[in-house]
């Protein structure tokens, strides 16, 4: 007699087109069959659960097991003489990390320590979130490009990343960048001094050697003139129509303060440029082999994932719309900038916030290939100090609070990107 | 998706009208303006060059599985003679040499319950003597100590055997858990459905290699003193209870979907609560949600890979194994290029059989 619910609902025609999850409600609402019984009372299935009792006496066996679970553990601490202690993040740590952002020596605490983690963690999720949206956003608009080729090249990249392991691509790439590279002695020199080998790559760096603060001032100065000037030009254009130009004058305005200060001798702007010593490289700024790989193969991975997202966020665009600007005259790059894009970043955002949240969880498979993340650095203190549960509980923490803000984030855009008026 | 044969109905033609439709398809679809033939004319140029390289290495230039160490030392292609040298590292790792055909027997007993479950019509009891009987059966092959098979240490199941065993089995248990979980979000039941919420959404926000450590780490501090857990199992339960946070919410996407008219008009026949989740409620919220769940089994399956990170030996690190051999240290890309190959296959196997149930489960109305 179940199965009789389900089977009713093929008679009726309007589930054969509409979903398949709802043969009942439209068999009814569509007045196809008589109900054998008058309505259902009106409490839905959800309230009538809770008058039941097996609720409470799963709640009860999770508490048990919670209370258990706190029980033992304490027994354990007690019996290796120790409890639950925040205090060892004031000791010396002693291990050393493999790049940081902040000054860091052996001799620094695990508080200090854990502070480079995560600063770790933070520029290698940025940096990705960064790649990774841009090669989203092309693999998403080669998907549905009229172009054959294209298109399908751009399938064939999302289906095969769908399919591939993080880590093996990470390591794959991690091994064939340090056997692939020339040894450190041997690096291949670049343009400006720029240094590629198997240790990771060199780029010389600006130093300021006198007049920051000028240069300080005048770079803000710049922007807020950046500012103004696209606000006069948007009232410009809105008034008139007219559009006036905006990249160029800032250019040039920029390259003239520049030259002023540095012509006038109020700043000056040196180059450290990278230098072979011994079997190191000093000056410039160095990227690691270790972040550059885990950076290039996240990138990689979740351009793929993005790249769907984008797909769908442009098929879901209505086509009149696309058409509609076309047949305006406007240029097929400006349609997709201002036109398509525009209203899918609506439908993109939610399911992106959802990828940014992975990613930056995903920077942990650092550890596979020694670039010292937040957990590689709380994995090398578990083992020193043996205190698994305060450490972890700070990487709960850690993660819960960036997820937050990551959803905090993606509701502003929601917020931001709605559909206003009408 | 179209395809040169789909576009142009070219069968039957006249062979010049034939001519006339392909050269329209081509100029529409590869050279429709001068940008679109540009585009055209690189990316064809990259394919080549990435196709005429890719075959001299792997095929041309390569030494067969045939070959020797000598012969890949002195060719400048692939050296597929390598992976005949280390199949058997790759796929059992350390597993001891004169007991290996355990390792295979017991990865054979898992593929076939995997085949079975997945292709056989024998409803949620059935499946769940299934996992029962395959995940003994395996775990009793791999372990021994029994019938007069010596015991093999956990820590010694490497390879194909031990990602079979934990993502199978971890998937197994996930499942009802998740559906468990989603349904306790669903029940209004306020103390219940706060405890779900609460539990998916930690889960979901704390990544898997944290959960992985917990697992080797604080899991053993939470048995009775003195009780000690092996590092498969540890890992083992904590691998199911974080992909039944995944799973709970595909399946909330299935729930939220069902119309509430469907469980009034169960309420209506007169059937139970349970009678109502089991029959009415399940059945079209799980076919909902079928999309999300493969995406999630091919998630798991592929991460399952991570447990390599706290030092079990999967695949990625068997294969680590065997390139680290200095007399075929050169050969890692070889290596990583199988490994993906095994799971690019296994993971386009999933959703396709996944897309066929989607169909069928269409087509059953």
């Amino acid at each position: 007699m179940y199965s009789y619910i389900i089977m009713l609902s093929t008679r009726d025609p309007a589930s054969e087109i509409g979903s398949v999850s709802a043969p009942v409600g439209q068999a009814f609402a569509a007045g196809a069959l008589k109900p054998p019984s008058p309505p259902p009372p009106g409490a839905p299935l959800r309230e009538r659960l809770q008058g039941l009792a097996w609720p409470l006496v799963v709640l009860l066996g999770l508490v048990g097991i919670g209370v258990l679970g706190a029980r033992n553990v304490s027994a354990n601490l007690a019996a290796a003489g120790m409890e639950i202690d925040f205090s060892f993040l004031w000791q010396q740590a002693g291990f050393d990390v493999s790049e940081s952002l902040i000054a860091y020596t052996p001799r620094d605490t695990y508080a200090r320590v854990l502070l480079v983690g995560i600063l770790n963690t933070l520029i290698a999720a940025a940096v990705t979130l960064v790649l990774a949206s841009a090669i989203g956003l092309v693999v998403g608009i080669a998907m549905t490009s009229a172009n054959w080729l294209v298109r399908n090249l751009a399938r064939l990249y999302v289906e095969l990343l769908r399919n591939l392991p993080k880590l093996l691509i990470v390591i794959a790439l991690y091994v064939a960048l340090v056997r692939g590279l020339p040894h450190i002695k041997a690096a291949w020199i670049g343009p400006f001094g720029a240094m590629l080998s198997n240790r990771g790559l060199a780029l010389p760096s600006p130093v300021i050697g006198h007049g920051g603060l000028a240069l300080g001032f005048a770079v803000s100065f710049w922007l807020v003139g950046w500012a103004f000037w696209a606000r006069a030009v948007k009232l410009h254009q809105d008034a008139t129509g007219q559009r006036r130009p905006v990249a160029l004058p800032v250019l040039v305005a920029g390259l003239v303060l520049y030259a002023g200060l540095i012509l006038s001798g109020v700043a000056q702007i040196g180059w450290s440029v990278p230098k072979l010593t011994g079997f190191n490289v000093s000056g410039g700024i160095g990227l690691s082999l270790q972040f550059a790989a885990l950076v290039l193969a996240l990138s990689v991975y979740h351009g793929g994932q993005i790249g769907a997202i984008v797909e769908g966020g442009i098929l879901a665009t209505s086509r009149g719309q696309h058409e509609a600007a076309l047949a305006l005259g406007l240029s097929r790059l400006r349609t997709m900038r201002l036109i398509v894009l525009p209203q899918a970043l609506r439908v993109i955002t939610p399911p992106l916030g959802n990828q940014y949240s992975n990613l930056l969880k995903n920077t942990s498979i650092a550890l596979a290939i020694g670039y010292s993340d937040l957990l590689s650095v709380v994995s090398t203190s578990v083992n020193q100090t043996f205190r698994p549960i305060e450490l972890m509980a700070l990487v709960a923490l850690f993660f819960l609070v960036a997820n937050l803000l990551i959803s905090a984030g993606v509701n502003w855009c929601n917020h931001v990107f709605r559909i206003r008026g009408r | 998706m179209s395809s040169l044969a789909e576009a142009v109905p070219v069968a039957g033609l006249p062979q010049s009208r034939r001519l006339v439709a392909a050269g329209r398809w081509l100029r529409s679809n590869l050279f429709s303006s001068w940008w679109n033939a540009l585009l055209t004319g690189l990316v064809l140029y990259g394919i080549v060059t990435f196709v005429a390289k890719a075959l001299s290495w792997g095929v041309v230039e390569a030494v067969p599985f045939s070959g020797s160490r000598a012969e890949c030392a002195a060719a400048s292609g692939a050296c597929w003679a390598f992976l005949r040298e280390k199949v058997h590292l790759v796929l059992t790792g350390t597993y001891p040499e004169p007991e290996r055909w355990r390792a295979y027997l017991a990865s054979g007993v898992m593929i076939a319950a995997i085949l079975a479950f997945a292709k056989t019509p024998i409803g949620v009891a059935g499946r769940a003597v299934l996992v029962v009987v395959s995940g003994t059966c395996s775990y009793l092959l791999l372990r021994g100590g029994v019938a007069g098979l010596p015991v093999v240490e956990s820590h010694r199941w490497n390879g194909l055997p031990l990602i079979l065993f934990l993502s199978a089995f971890s998937m197994a248990a996930a499942f009802p858990l998740g559906v468990a979980l989603a349904l306790a979000r669903w029940s209004g039941q306020r103390g219940l459905s706060l405890f779900a919420v609460g539990y998916i959404e930690a889960v979901r926000a704390i990544p898997m290699v944290a959960v992985l450590f917990a697992g080797i780490f604080i899991l053993p501090l939470l048995l009775s003193r003195g009780a000690a857990i092996e590092p498969v199992a540890a890992i083992l339960i904590v691998l199911t209870l974080f992909y039944a946070a995944y799973f709970a919410e595909d399946v909330r996407g299935g729930l939220q979907a069902l119309p509430k008219g469907q469980t009034e008009a169960a309420a209506s026949l007169g059937l139970s609560s349970a009678q109502r989740i089991r029959l009415i409620v399940l059945p079209q919220a799980l076919r909902t949600a079928i999309p999300g769940i493969t995406n999630s089994i091919i998630g798991s399956f592929k991460d399952t890979s991570l447990v390599a990170i706290v030092g079990m030996h999967d695949l990625l690190s068997t294969a680590r194994m065997a390139y680290a051999d200095p007399q075929w240290q050169a050969y890692s890309l070889e290596a990583n290029l199988a490994i993906g190959l095994f799971y690019f296959i296994s993971c386009w196997l999933i959703s396709e059989r996944a897309r066929r149930l989607g169909h069928g489960a269409v087509k059953a109305h």
